[in-house]
Parts: C-alpha cells; sequence; structure tokens
C-alpha cells in the first residue's frame, strides 16, 4: 500500500552507511535522559506554568523522543525507506482511527474537566 | 531479483539473499510486525483515555496524580530508556565481532529491562494496597489492562535477549549474528518508545 | 516473528558439522515420507493452501447446516424447531463460522497456493510460520466450534455487542468460546499477513515488477496489509471482552459507568476493513477469470490495482455506518454517511473494468466463467442496497431488518462465496491434475444461482416489511409467511447445488483415472499468469528455472505475437513455452514439527483461561517446547544435501529459483550453473 516498488537499486544505499560509533550512541542517550528531565521539570511546574503550555511542551518531548529512537537506534533514518513507510503507515494510521473514535465519544479529553467527567457517549 | 549466486559470495554485515526491496526478509517481518503492534497499543491507549477521570469511583482519589509516584515512575523510565542504549551497544559489538561486550551489553540490557518490571510490579502492589484493584473501576480496569500489555511486552524482550545470549553458547555470538540481535533491538526499542508515549499520556499531562 | 525464525544454534549450510547435534533427538526434521503424515509437517505452500481449502470446506458444511437450521425454523409462522436460545446460538455460529473459518480461510487457501506461483517464487518467504498459520487457524476453529459440546455456542450475534455480550447477559461459556477462538484465528491470520507480504514485497524474480504483478495478487497483497492493521483492534477488543468475563474487569459494565459503545467502535474499526478482507480475494479471482474467458486483457490494470488499494485505504474510514442508531452524534453520522458515499466509487470502477473486459471479447461460458459473471451481477446488487445503508435515514429504518441480512449476503454469498467456486473451477486442473465436469459445473452453478436469489432477494422484501433481523420466529398475519417459505426452499436449493459440486469432484475424479489420468496440459484454459507456466498439477518445486519477467501476462505474450497486420497470432503453444517440471534437483526447506506442536498449546491454553488456569501450564509448556524446538532445530534435514549460503539467516527461506542453488554435488554433476545478472 506504500510505496514498496523500490526494488533493485535501493539495496546498495543500506549497505552504505555507517553505523553511528558507540561515542554518538552516548550522545543521544545524554540528550534523551536531558529530554526526560525536561519533561520532569514541565510536570513538577505544572501550577506554575499555563496549562497548554505544559502539555503542548510534554507532547513535543514525546514525539521528539519517539523521534530520537526511531530514527538513531532503530536505525530508520539510515536504512530503506520502505522500513520508514511500513511503521509510519501504521502509527499514522493508529493515530488517525483512534482520533477519530474518541472524538465521536463525548467524554472529557478534548475539553478537560475531572470536575465535568461528562456522562461518555450519551449524545 | 532473489538471486542467490549473489548472496553466496555476500559476506556482507547482513548476510541475507538479496531481496526485491534489498531488506532482508527477517527485517522486513519484524517491521511488519512492529507496524502493526501499533495498532495495538492505539487501541489500548484510547481504551485508557476513555475512562482517565473515572479513577474516583469506588475509591477515595479524585486524580490520577494522587496515586502516581511521579519520581519512582520517572526513574524507572529513565531505566528503560537507558536500556535502549545498551542495546545499541550490543549491536555496535557484535558488528565489531566483539562476542564478550556483546554478551555483557545484551545482559545488561535485560538486566535493565528486569528493573523495570521490577518497578512495575511494585508499583502494582502499591496500588492493590491503597485499594485500587483490578476490578475496582473502570480507569483501574484500563491502566492495569495498558501497563500489563506493555510489561509482557518488555518480558518478551527479555526472554530474547537472555535466548540470544544463551542460545548462542556454542555457536557464538559473532558478526553472522548481527541481524538476530538487530531484530530483537527493534524489539527492544520499540518497546521502548512505545514507554515513552505511555508515560507522558497517562503519567505526565495533566487531566483538566 | 522473525526472531523466531532463525536458527541460532546451529549455524546453516557449511557450518553444519558432519555429526549433527540433535538437542532434540527424535524431533530433528522430519523426511518426506510420501505418506499422510507428510501433511503434518510440510511447509510446502500448496499443501498448506490445498489443507486451508479442505478445513474451510469442512466449517462450511458445518456452517451450511446451521443456515438451513434457521431456514427450517422460520419456514412457516410460530416455528419450534429451534428454541429461542439454541436459535441464537445457530445464527450466532453461522455467522462467525462463514465469515472467520471459511471465506477468511478459503481466501487464504488460493493465497498460499497462488501468490507464490504468481509472482514466479519458490515458496512464501517464511515456510515455518505459513504452516504454523494454517494450523493455529485450524485448531482455532475446532476450539470454537468445540463449544456446541460444552454447553452451547456463542449467542450474540457475530458482532457481539457488549453488554450484551457480559456474563450478566450471557451466562454460559458460549461467548468465551467466541472471545478466546477468534483471539486463536486472529495470530493466524496476522502470522500470515507477515508472511505473504514478506513474499510478495521481497520474493519476485527477475522483472517482476510489482505493476507486472497479477490482480489476484495485488489484492491479495491489499488483504494481506488489512489484516496486519485490523485484527490487532480486534484482538484488544476480544481481550477486554475476555476480561471483563473471565476476571471481572470492568471496561464494559455499564453499571461502572462503562462505555457501550467502545465495543462498537473497536469492533467495526475491525469490522469495515474486514468485509474488504471478505470482498477482495474474491474480486482478485474474477480479475484473473474473466481476461481468460473473454481472450482480451483486463480493461484498465492500473486501475484495477489503484482501486483495489483505494479501497484499502478508505476502508478505514467508514466503520461508523454500522452505528447510526448507536446515539455517535449528528457530526460522526454525517461525515461517516459520507466516507460511505465515497467509497463505493472505487468498487464501481471495478465493476465497470469487468464489464469493459468482457464488452468485445470473445466469450468462452465455462462454469469458470458464469461464476465470474455471477459474482459481477450479483456483487453489484449487494453493492447498491449498501449504498442504501449509506444515507443515514434510510439506514435507520433498514437497521436490524432483513433488508440488512439481503444486502450482506449478496455481498459476502454473491461476491466471495460466488468468486471461490469461479476460483475452484479455474484452478482445480492447476491444483490436482484433473478437470472438473464441465457439464456438472453447470448445473452446480445454476442451482446456486438460482437458490440463492430465491434464498436472499425475498429477504430484501422481508425486510422493508419491517420484518426483524435475529429473530427466533413471527406470527401470522404480518406477510411475512410466503416470502420466508420462499427462501427456505432457495436455502435448500443452494445446499443441493453446493451438493453436485461435491458430487463433480468425484465425478470428475473417476473420470480422470477411468481415462487412464490424462493430464490437462500446463495450461488447459489458454491462460495469462505465471502459475500456468508450469506442469499441472504444480510440481513440488514450482518452476523449474527462474522466469524472466518482461511484462504483464507474461505467459500469454510468450504463446501469443503480433504478424505484420497488428493482428494476434499464436506464436509457440502452452507446451513449449511452459517448464515440464522435470527438474528435481531443487533444494526445498524441510518440513517441521514444531509448527503443529506449537500452535497445539494455544487451544490448550483457551481451555485453561475458561475452565482452570492450571490447564494454562501444559499449554503454555507446549507453546515453549515449539518454539525452542523451531528455533535449535536444524535448518535443514542433514541428510538432504548441503545448503551453502552459509551465512543465509533465513534458515527456512526457500532457495531462489536459481540452477546454481543447487547443492554443489549436483551441479557438479552436469546441471548449468544460470547465469546472474
Ligand atoms: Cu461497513
Amino acid at each position: 500500500m506504500t510505496a514498496t516498488d523500490s526494488h533493485v537499486d535501493t539495496h546498495e544505499q543500506e549497505h552504505e552507511y555507517e553505523h553511528p560509533s558507540d561515542r554518538k550512541y552516548v550522545t543521544i542517550a545524554l540528550i534523551l535522559g536531558a529530554l526526560t528531565a525536561i519533561e520532569i521539570l514541565l510536570f513538577v511546574l505544572e501550577d506554575d506554568l499555563p496549562r497548554s503550555l505544559v502539555k503542548v511542551g510534554l507532547i513535543g518531548l514525546m514525539i521528539v523522543k519517539f523521534w530520537i529512537v526511531g530514527a538513531y537506534f532503530m536505525h530508520l533514518k539510515f536504512d530503506n525507506k520502505v522500513l520508514t513507510q511500513l511503521f509510519m503507515f501504521g502509527l499514522v494510521l493508529a493515530i488517525v482511527v483512534y482520533f477519530i473514535m474518541l472524538s465521536s465519544f463525548e467524554f472529557s479529553f478534548w475539553n478537560d474537566g475531572i470536575e465535568d467527567p461528562g456522562l461518555p457517549g450519551n449524545s | 531479483m532473489a538471486n542467490a549466486t549473489v548472496a553466496v559470495d555476500a559476506h556482507d554485515d547482513h548476510g541475507h539473499h538479496e531481496t526485491n526491496t534489498g531488506i532482508s526478509n527477517n527485517k522486513l517481518a519484524m517491521w511488519l510486525f512492529l507496524a502493526s503492534d501499533c495498532l495495538l497499543f492505539g487501541a489500548l491507549i484510547s481504551t485508557f483515555l476513555l475512562y482517565r477521570t473515572n479513577i474516583s469511583d469506588n475509591t477515595p482519589f479524585t486524580s490520577p496524580s494522587d496515586v502516581f509516584d511521579i519520581p519512582f515512575t520517572s526513574l524507572s523510565s529513565f531505566v528503560l530508556l537507558m536500556s535502549s542504549l545498551t542495546m545499541v551497544l550490543a549491536l555496535s559489538a557484535v558488528n565489531r565481532d566483539d562476542q564478550r561486550a556483546g554478551r555483557i551489553w545484551l545482559l545488561t540490557t535485560a538486566l535493565l529491562g528486569m528493573v523495570f518490571i521490577g518497578g512495575q510490579v511494585y508499583e502494582f502492589t502499591v496500588f492493590n494496597a491503597e485499594g485500587l484493584g483490578y476490578t475496582t473501576n473502570t480507569w483501574t480496569s484500563a491502566f492495569f489492562t495498558l501497563t500489563g500489555f506493555h510489561g509482557v511486552h518488555v518480558s518478551v524482550g527479555i526472554l530474547l535477549l537472555l535466548g540470544t545470549v544463551f542460545g548462542t553458547r556454542n555457536s557464538g555470538l559473532g558478526k553472522e549474528k548481527s541481524e538476530t540481535v538487530e531484530l530483537v533491538g527493534l524489539y527492544w526499542h520499540f518497546v521502548d518508545i512505545v514507554w515513552v508515549i505511555i508515560f507522558t499520556v497517562i503519567y505526565l499531562i495533566p487531566i483538566g | 516473528m522473525a526472531i523466531i525464525e532463525e536458527p541460532l544454534a546451529i549455524g546453516a549450510g557449511d557450518d553444519v558439522p558432519e555429526t549433527v547435534e540433535r538437542p532434540l533427538g527424535d524431533l530433528t526434521r522430519p523426511q518426506i515420507s510420501h505418506t499422510w503424515k507428510d501433511w503434518l509437517t510440510t511447509v510446502d505452500h500448496k499443501k498448506i493452501g490445498i489443507m486451508y481449502g479442505a478445513a474451510a470446506l469442512f466449517f462450511f458444511a458445518i456452517g451450511g447446516a446451521e443456515a438451513l437450521l434457521i431456514r427450517l425454523q422460520l419456514a412457516t409462522p410460530n416455528g419450534t424447531l429451534l428454541s429461542p436460545d439454541v436459535y441464537n446460538q445457530v445464527f450466532t455460529m453461522h455467522g462467525v463460522t462463514m465469515i472467520f473459518l471459511v471465506a477468511m480461510p478459503m481466501a487464504a487457501a488460493f493465497a498460499n497456493y497462488l501468490l507464490p506461483l504468481q509472482i514466479g517464487a519458490r515458496d512464501v518467504a517464511f515456510p515455518r510460520l505459513n504452516a504454523l498459520s494454517f494450523w493455529v487457524f485450524l485448531f482455532g476453529g475446532l476450539f470454537l466450534n468445540s463449544a456446541w459440546l460444552f454447553g452451547g455456542g456463542a449467542d450474540g450475534g457475530w458482532f457481539n455487542y457488549a453488554p450484551n455480550s457480559t456474563v450478566t447477559f450471557s451466562p454460559s461459556n458460549g461467548i468465551d468460546f467466541y472471545a478466546l477462538g477468534l483471539q486463536i484465528t486472529g495470530i493466524a491470520s496476522l502470522v500470515s499477513a507477515i508472511n505473504l507480504i514478506t513474499t510478495v514485497l521481497n520474493m519476485r524474480p527477475k522483472g517482476m515488477s510489482m505493476f507486472r504483478m497479477p490482480i489476484f495478487t495485488w489484492m491479495n497483497l491489499v488483504v494481506q496489509f488489512l489484516l496486519l492493521f485490523a485484527v490487532p483492534v480486534i484482538s484488544v477488543a476480544l481481550f477486554l471482552l475476555t476480561f471483563d468475563r473471565v476476571f471481572d474487569a470492568n471496561f464494559f459494565n455499564t453499571e461502572a459507568g462503562a462505555d457501550p459503545l467502545l465495543w462498537q467502535h473497536l469492533f467495526w474499526i475491525f469490522g469495515h476493513p474486514e468485509v474488504y478482507i471478505l470482498i477482495l480475494p474474491s474480486f482478485g479471482i474474477v480479475s484473473e477469470v474473466i481476461p481468460v474467458f473473454s481472450r482480451k486483457p483486463i480493461f484498465g490494470y492500473s486501475f484495477m490495482v489503484f482501486s483495489g488499494v483505494a479501497i484499502g485505504f478508505m476502508g478505514w474510514g467508514v466503520w461508523a455506518h454500522h452505528m447510526f442508531v448507536s446515539g455517535i452524534g449528528p457530526i460522526s453520522v454525517a461525515a461517516f454517511s459520507l466516507s460511505t458515499m465515497f467509497i463505493a466509487v472505487p468498487t464501481g470502477v471495478k465493476i465497470l473494468n469487468w464489464l469493459a473486459t468482457i464488452w468485445g471479447g470473445r466469450l468462452r461460458f465455462t462454469t469458470a466463467m458464469l461464476f465470474a459473471v455471477g459474482v459481477v451481477s450479483m456483487f453489484t446488487i449487494g453493492g447498491l442496497s449498501g449504498v442504501t445503508h449509506s444515507i443515514a435515514p434510510a439506514d435507520t429504518q433498514q437497521t436490524d431488518t432483513y433488508y440488512i441480512v439481503a444486502h450482506f449476503h449478496y455481498v459476502i454469498f454473491g461476491g466471495t462465496l460466488l468468486g471461490f467456486f469461479a476460483g475452484f473451477y479455474f484452478w482445480w486442473p492447476k491444483m490436482f491434475g484433473y478437470m472438473l465436469n464441465e457439464r456438472v459445473g453447470k448445473w452446480n452453478f445454476w442451482l446456486q444461482i438460482v437458490g440463492f436469489n430465491l434464498t436472499f432477494g425475498p429477504m430484501h422484501i422481508l425486510g422493508l416489511q419491517g420484518m426483524s433481523r435475529r429473530i427466533d420466529t413471527y406470527d401470522k398475519g404480518f406477510g411475512f409467511e410466503l416470502w420466508n417459505l420462499v427462501a427456505t426452499v432457495g436455502a435448500f436449493i443452494i445446499a443441493l447445488g453446493i451438493g453436485i459440486f461435491f458430487v463433480n469432484i468425484a465425478i470428475s475424479r473417476r473420470q480422470w483415472k477411468a481415462a487412464g489420468k490424462p493430464n490437462p496440459g500446463p495450461d488447459p484454459w489458454d491462460a495469462r499468469s505465471l502459475e500456468w507456466m508450469t506442469a499441472s498439477p504444480t510440481p513440488e518445486h514450482n518452476f523449474d528455472d527462474e522466469i524472466v519477467v518482461e511484462g504483464l501476462d507474461e505467459f500469454w505474450h510468450r504463446k501469443y505475437g503480433y504478424d505484420e497486420d497488428h493482428n494476434v497470432v499464436r506464436i509457440a503453444s502452452a507446451e513449449e513455452v511452459a517448464q515440464d517440471g522435470s527438474n528435481t534437483n531443487v533444494h526445498l526447506p524441510s518440513p517441521s514439527y514444531f509448527p503443529i506442536v506449537l500452535a497445539l498449546g494455544f487451544p490448550i491454553i483457551a481451555y485453561g483461561i475458561i475452565y482452570s488456569l492450571w490447564l494454562c501450564i501444559p499449554g503454555v509448556a507446549l507453546l515453549v517446547y515449539g518454539m525452542v524446538g523451531w528455533i535449535f532445530e536444524n535448518p535443514d534435514d542433514p541428510n538432504a544435501g548441503h545448503d551453502h549460503h552459509d551465512d543465509d539467516h533465513d534458515g527456512d527461506a526457500p532457495d531462489a529459483l536459481e540452477a546454481g542453488d543447487e547443492p554443489a554435488e549436483l551441479v557438479a554433476a552436469g546441471t548449468t550453473v544460470e547465469t546472474e545478472a
């Protein structure tokens, strides 16, 4: 379903790349650790910062961490693009489908409020 | 282009038949499985999100933040994140044909995974003691199921890691095992990024 | 998945010492014995395909018997054949059996048998996983049906809406069998999807680019992607249901504030792609049969491919049309109503292309062609009534009436099942080496098509008259009597037609033997795709040599050319072009005990979850034993000669289609090594 017709020559590219060095892996891990620290900082400062900033920041950091692990540790950045396409297809499909599903429930995820739990699915 | 004769002299580090995509069958299959697993975890996370505000049913708690021990969970999240580092170091060692380092890093990865699972067992025990049982309300059912499925995935990963270390005692963990280690690694990193999502969405993002 | 494919301890090929270590004693790889035992351990995609087909026909008999019971109960007002409770079980099990244990495995049968052949490959990418898929499916299906012996089947309809399917409302174990049985068959589908996608993407011979693949292969590729992404969704739904029923979780416990729409959403997110999982294989078969018997290439090949892919994408965005009366809110209803109307477009494209292929062709109305034309016409009726559901106000009237029952039987029986029969008549000589009798086949077809329309045509009327779906009986005086009786008569005519199919198999086989087994030749229909380019029945190694493909319909183009006036002329006979299957020097993957051993663990675990968790221990033990044995068994029968790819990580992958792939000794013995690109 994705453009998987890139047969024949792509295999050359696969072996061309150098695996990142161990040093680079450690650096990446340190960056991941730092991002996690920022996440926790955002959590701690939750009450002092605008709520929307905390949420957007946390989700943004999550995406960055996800991308770093996928791109470097799982080699997607260096590997055959077909793999990225296949994985992204599953990931995006999951996000879109479940987003639509959750939106069709009239519950409090998008408009907040544990004070107003809302009655699920009572439209 | 399933061209075996080329593969015979292609003693490269991946050592597979030349395929149409250039990706070995094993690796393609693993990525297909991981893509499919996105839908599995997506459904579990969505189920939790649907019930995320229901923690107050049958319990004295008003919000999940009353029960989460964020410092503790942050630590175990960090442990799992670092296990991804030891995993790539294992692969890197195997690619260099450094069997000893490869084994040590694989075992370290498995150990970090066990620490994570230990943390999860501890967390579940504490929750249970506080009156949050599996059947208490919709929130607890969803929470334990989601984190439990993730825990099962991690445990399978630990078994794969140990299997790789101890299953190769006779044959050695040389460069030709590179793809095995790479595939175990892909699975392991995937389990890690699922936790990246769970940690943010379930533990950190405030309700309201 | 892939991990367990790989031999960890014992390197393949050259690394195998002369005295092969046998960590599992007797469970080293079995050797081919040419007895029935071969079938238990086979990893040959063709044998596995045939077993899928046989198993599907077995379940078809069960599901068919259930259908006849339903029709007998409803033949007259106030029927008393089945109690309401038993009636619920019978129609539920009829639906579940027909969808999950007949239509899906029959599609898997064709896909398994034909996909590698159509792309010109030796086998699938993971032959052992292929065997595993089959056995897991078979044991899952038997487990599901064993509910009849343990207190009755599931009784909540095939989509088993929660909370109606929770213990409170369905205290018997039927729904536990449903949830766990479908979970097991889901594992089979997922493994098989990964396997077949890898096969199609990776194992094509030289020149076989994606856009030279036959439509059947394309449609099955789309189906496998749909399975890959839809199966995990139903798995989660079934897990949640099982946890609710067995461990008292609260996912569907409305008293605890659970949302009953959760099940509906998860089920239909799977359920609508499932509709295309059911129909696209049949579309693929029809797209092979019609060009051959119209003696024309398929009209608009790329449109056929892209409309199939488009259906695969759009199939994910229409699921809530099953929930228009569930209270999902006006915005959702409007959005899903629109998307549902749109998805009719690519389907319409396909129908137009088939008609354009037939148009102006030199038609041969063989039984296969009749069934294919039957699919086009009957599916069109079902598709049109489907479009009427997309209009939400109309759907509100039609939901839960016999109009819906009529619709989906026109689609699944008229589309999917008739397509399979077209496939039987078309590929039978390729699979078994003899033709099915055409005269008897025409009786088969006409009885089936007449019976089918008598059965399901009147259901449109019954539904619009207001007859409720799933009702176990009805009173006199609503105007339901006549059409119900007609439907019941029709159902028995269908049964007769299908009975004739089995009779046809027996007759044709006997005639074939009596006539001294004349071979139908590689190409009895003057066909177009690669599976006809080898002997009939297909030799174990599929092809003698790699086929270098130069275009779509490669086989046809080798038989036909153009004269100076651009008229099509025959340039070679099929026998001249096709390979005769005489190459005996092909190295094939060895059989294995472990797929069936591993698969056996699943139903034992499932019984354990229902009756006693202690029983899970032997189940898991069997699973672990199967996996360990799988990993450590030597990749090849040590006596079968050396496999020379020493670093071959696909310990199981069949050899590529190269003479150079033969064991070195045999190459030395005189076979030429093919030149490489
Ligand atoms: Cu639908």
